[in-house]
This record gives structure tokens, C-alpha cells and sequence, in this order.
């Protein structure tokens, strides 16, 4: 391929044999296994893969409709399809790849991809003992039993959206990155990618991180409040009109202004009235 | 500038016609400026949009009118990116020009003036002063006491100060899009990394501690974090509170523990709360 592809000044390898490329994956993540031999003659192979510290970014394209099985390989890790399509089979179930609809790999499970001849993807791999370790810090909480997620994934998730939507960006950055950005710099995004990818997946510890999600009445409905105000100073305003405008209760809406404001909701009808009536 | 971020619209401050207005939305999130209005009038056509985060907030500010403004000293540190239109920034007598490739960098505690034409517009990134001096710290080991003087310009075709451009605008157009409210956890992370990223893209009195080779770690300071970790185990444990403790730095502690026990500082504290919750 001559055209640009997404981190190409990190290649992994460039080559038309499969069993290079398969020793190359083993080197960087988990040698795979030839399903079939349907397909290979064809290969054509471009994998590139920028290693952070327990974090990798890669993309990869076979030019060949081929079957690869991959064993567990100790990464968690996030397939974002940019062209063509594919399947991955884990177990009896198979789901399709595409652009747009994503797959998440847990460390321990054994999965088999069925390549399409166009298709390209980009790869988010995660060390299993850096993320592990990473939920203990962010929950508090002893994880005994290994992290496992689902197979089936909402990617509708507005965290697992920023994910989908952060990624190119930071291939960006990281692919223009002359001289490459200190390790105190590649830590902090990877403590992001990874909350990103604990708090965007369902996963077994999901319920914990959603515990810690503080139930506030965040600014938002302050200002849509505020703009109710505005629009009804005319007209007689209550704390449950207010309540029922923005979706939250009476008391934390009246908490929130006091907290993100200094005064009540009631306070801020008054002081807005005198204000209109004095203009 | 991107086209597509979008001005945090969802975050109405103000949206007023009226001079003193404006003034006081100000005060309320940042401080009381002085203003000197070219033409005599009351009447400017102001859009104030502001976002507080917990350590940084970020705003959109168009004022309609030719203006100056001074504030007084503040305990933040703030950039502005500007998107349209010209101005300058005044900083003891050193003028540093605004206008679509000119952000200007305002270090805590310095008065400035800001002057800006009709048509001008631009984004601002705040950061409290605690928290860039935290971070510092828990980056360098070193006790941060004295003041921050950051650089009051950058050179934008730096990567480093793009990533922190991009990485901002990414957060002001996930903001500004996503219809639910951003989860506290991916937030207060997100907000770590631009604290790094802009300790990284401006330079600054204490850029040499950042650039130097990791600290040396004797095995004593590794003592003194697991004695330290014994006696709390049952809090929450965090690698800044042990690179305070110890007096290194995060990275470098968390490097040492890796190398000398095999293990992380977190994981050491994973372990000891599962001995102890079962004994």
C-alpha cells in the first residue's frame, strides 16, 4: 500500500508471508494461529503499532479474506474497524465488524477473526495488570476476581463514544510527537484511556465505578432554570414549577443554586424582577 | 481553528446587552474587571458561556464592542485561543499580540489587560493555581512554594502546544455535543490531563525539574511508602499522598516499587487490604 496509512512512522511490519506476520503479532501481542489456509496467498500485510508504556496503539490490514485465532493474550483490547468489514468468534457466538461498530476482547478469552479482503482496523490494547490495577485505584476496591467484559457492548455509551472519538486524535498527536512526549505525559493519557475504557465498557466491576458517580444536580439544570426565569419573570415562579422545567427535585435544584451560585432559585426571581422593573 | 468545535452554548453565563451585567457574570466566575469602553456607552452585545470543571473551567467569550479590561491578580493560570478577530494582552508592560494563530498565556497571581476589537472571539482555559503546584509536585517531588511564571506565549507549531490545543477543543466540543452530562470520572481525569498537558506546552520556571532524568530512589523511600501504606490501608491510598510522604516523585516512585518489589505502590496496597480483609 502507497497511500498513508494511520500511524506509519511507528510499522510493525510490511510483508506478503504469513508466517512473518504472525511471528511479527506474536512479538507485540499474542502469536496467532492460521485457521485455514484459504485466503493466504493473497496476503499483504501492514501493521503498525506505537507502544506507550502499558498501553499500545496499532493499526492493522491483511489484504487477504483470511481466519486468524488468536489465544488469550493477557491485553484487553478494543478493535475499531476503518474499512471493509469482519467477523470475530468467540465461543459459539460471532459478531460483524464494520466501521462504526466496535469489538472489546477481555484478557483471558480465545478468539478467532475472519478477515474481509479490504479490511482495516485500528487497535487499542491495554495490559491486563495496568488496567486491573487501575480499577483497584479508581474503586478502592480488591479485585480478586480477574476483570471480565462483556462480550456484548453498548457503544452508544457517551464514554465509550469519546473513546471511539479520542483515538484518532491522539494518534495524531502521538504520530507528530518529534521528540516523543516525556513518560510523565504518555502516564497521564493512559490513566485517561483507561478510565475511558473502564467507564465506557460493561464489564463485571461496571457497578462499583457507577456507584462512585455523584448524584448532584450538576449545572446544567441551575442554567435551565435560570433561562425559565428569564423568559417567566412576569409570571409567578415556584420551586416546583422550576423542579418539574429541569427533571430534578425541589430540594436539589434549590441545593445545586446555593452550592454553584451563592443564593436560592427564589432569590434569583426576586433579584431579576427588581432588576427588569428598574430597567 | 477547528470549525467544528462548538462555543459551549449549553453553558449559557450571560447573553446581555448591558455593561454592568457583564462585569458581574464575570466577577462571579473569575474576577471584577476595569473597563474602558472606546466609544461612551452602556451598551455592549456580550456572550458569556462558562463550563466549571472541578480544578479548571472553560469559557467563550464575545463582547461586541471595542473594549480594555483589567483584572487583578487571581489565583489562576489561564490561556486564551482565540478564533476570531484581534487584540493584545498586556502583562507588566510586555504586550503579546491576540488574533486567530495568538493565544496569550497569563500566569497566577499577575495583574494583565486585555484589549480586545468589536468582532473579537476566542476560548479560554482556566486552571487553579493548586492545581498545576499539586501536580508539580507529585510530578518533580519537589516542594513547589514560590510563585508560577509561565511563558506568555507559545510557539504553535510546537506538537506539544498542538496536543494541548487539540486535547482542549476536544473537550470543548465533547461538551458542547454530548447530551448527557459528562461522567465525574472521566471528567476530574480529563481535567488531570490537560493540567499535564499545559505544564507541558508552556514553559515555565519549573520546566527544568520536569525535564530532568527521573530521580534516584533508594530502596529506603520504598520502605517508607509500604510503612506508610501499613499504617493506612484501610483509606484511600493515592500515588500523589505517597510521592508527598516519600518525597519523590510519582512516576519515579511507581518505577522503583516496579523494579525493586515487582509490583506496583497500588498493587502493594490491593494486596495488603485482601490479607487483612481476610485475616
Amino acid at each position: 500500500m502507497n497511500f498513508s496509512t494511520p500511524l506509519d512512522s511507528f510499522p510493525l511490519i510490511r510483508s506478503r508471508d504469513i508466517e512473518e506476520v504472525c511471528e511479527a503479532l506474536g512479538r507485540i501481542y499474542a502469536r496467532p494461529a492460521l485457521v485455514s489456509a484459504r485466503g493466504v496467498a493473497g496476503v499483504d500485510a501492514a501493521v503498525n503499532n506505537c507502544q506507550l508504556q502499558h498501553i499500545a496503539l496499532a493499526y492493522a490490514a491483511y489484504g487477504a479474506a483470511m481466519a486468524l485465532g488468536y489465544p488469550a493474550t493477557g491485553f484487553f483490547v478494543q478493535l475499531l474497524p476503518i474499512r471493509g468489514t469482519a467477523e470475530i468468534i468467540r465461543g459459539q457466538t460471532s459478531g460483524a465488524l464494520t466501521p462504526g461498530i466496535s469489538a472489546v476482547v477481555s484478557s483471558s478469552a480465545p478468539y478467532v477473526m475472519n478477515y474481509g479482503v479490504d479490511y482495516a482496523h485500528l487497535v487499542l490494547r491495554i495490559d491486563a495488570r495496568a488496567l486491573t490495577e487501575k480499577l483497584a485505584a479508581m474503586t478502592g476496591a480488591t479485585i480478586d476476581e480477574p476483570l471480565r467484559m462483556n462480550p456484548q457492548q453498548d457503544f452508544k455509551h457517551p464514554a465509550a463514544q469519546i473513546l471511539q472519538q479520542y483515538l484518532p486524535l491522539l494518534i495524531d498527536t502521538l504520530s507528530g510527537a518529534h521528540p516523543p512526549f516525556p513518560d510523565w505525559w504518555i502516564a497521564q493519557t493512559e490513566q485517561f484511556l483507561m478510565t475511558l475504557f473502564l467507564c465506557g465498557h460493561r464489564h463485571n466491576y461496571s457497578y462499583l465505578l457507577e456507584a462512585l458517580e455523584v448524584q448532584d444536580a450538576a449545572p446544567i439544570e441551575v442554567r435551565q432554570a435560570e433561562e425559565y426565569v428569564e423568559a417567566n419573570w412576569q409570571q409567578a415562579i415556584t420551586l416546583e414549577k422550576l423542579a418539574e422545567v429541569t427533571g430534578v427535585s425541589a430540594f436539589s435544584l434549590f441545593s445545586a443554586f446555593k452550592k454553584h451560585r451563592g443564593y436560592s432559585p427564589l432569590e434569583f426571581a426576586t433579584r431579576l424582577r427588581s432588576r427588569h422593573r428598574r430597567a | 481553528m477547528p470549525r467544528t468545535a462548538r462555543s459551549l452554548d449549553r453553558y449559557p453565563l450571560l447573553r446581555s446587552q448591558n455593561v454592568d451585567e457583564m462585569c458581574a457574570a464575570l466577577e462571579r466566575v473569575y474576577a471584577k474587571p476595569a473597563l474602558k469602553l472606546a466609544a461612551e456607552t452602556k451598551q455592549v452585545d456580550v456572550t458569556l458561556n462558562h463550563y466549571q470543571a472541578k480544578d479548571i473551567a472553560i469559557a467563550y467569550t464575545k463582547y461586541g464592542i471595542d473594549l480594555t479590561a483589567a483584572y487583578p491578580e487571581n489565583d489562576f493560570a489561564l490561556q486564551t485561543f482565540p478564533v476570531r478577530g484581534r487584540g493584545e494582552v498586556t502583562i507588566n508592560n510586555g504586550v503579546s499580540p491576540l488574533g486567530p494563530c495568538n493565544g496569550v498565556i497569563v500566569s497566577p497571581g499577575m495583574r494583565f489587560a486585555i484589549t480586545l476589537n468589536a468582532n473579537y472571539e476566542h476560548f479560554v482555559l482556566v486552571v487553579h493555581k493548586r492545581a498545576l503546584t499539586d501536580k508539580l509536585s507529585a510530578l518533580t517531588g519537589a516542594t513547589i512554594q514560590g510563585q508560577l511564571r509561565f511563558n506568555p506565549t507559545q510557539d504553535r507549531r510546537d506538537p506539544s502546544a498542538k496536543a494541548l490545543r487539540d486535547h482542549f477543543f476536544f473537550l470543548v466540543s465533547t461538551l458542547s455535543t454530548c447530551a448527557v452530562p459528562l461522567s465525574d470520572l472521566v471528567l476530574a481525569e480529563f481535567e488531570q490531563t490537560l493540567v499535564v498537558m499545559f505544564l507541558h506546552a508552556n514553559r515555565h520556571n519549573y520546566s527544568h525539574l520536569l525535564e530532568r532524568d527521573a530521580l534516584r530512589i533508594e530502596p529506603r523511600q520504598i520502605r517508607q511508602a509500604e510503612e506508610y501504606i501499613e499504617a493506612n490501608w484501610q483509606q484511600t491510598v493515592t500515588l500523589e499522598k505517597l510521592a508527598e510522604i516519600t518525597g519523590v516523585s510519582a512516576f519515579s516512585l511507581f518505577n522503583a516499587f516496579r523494579k525493586h518489589r515487582g509490583y506496583s505502590p497500588l498493587e502493594f496496597v490491593a494486596r495488603l487490604r485482601s490479607r487483612r480483609g481476610r485475616a
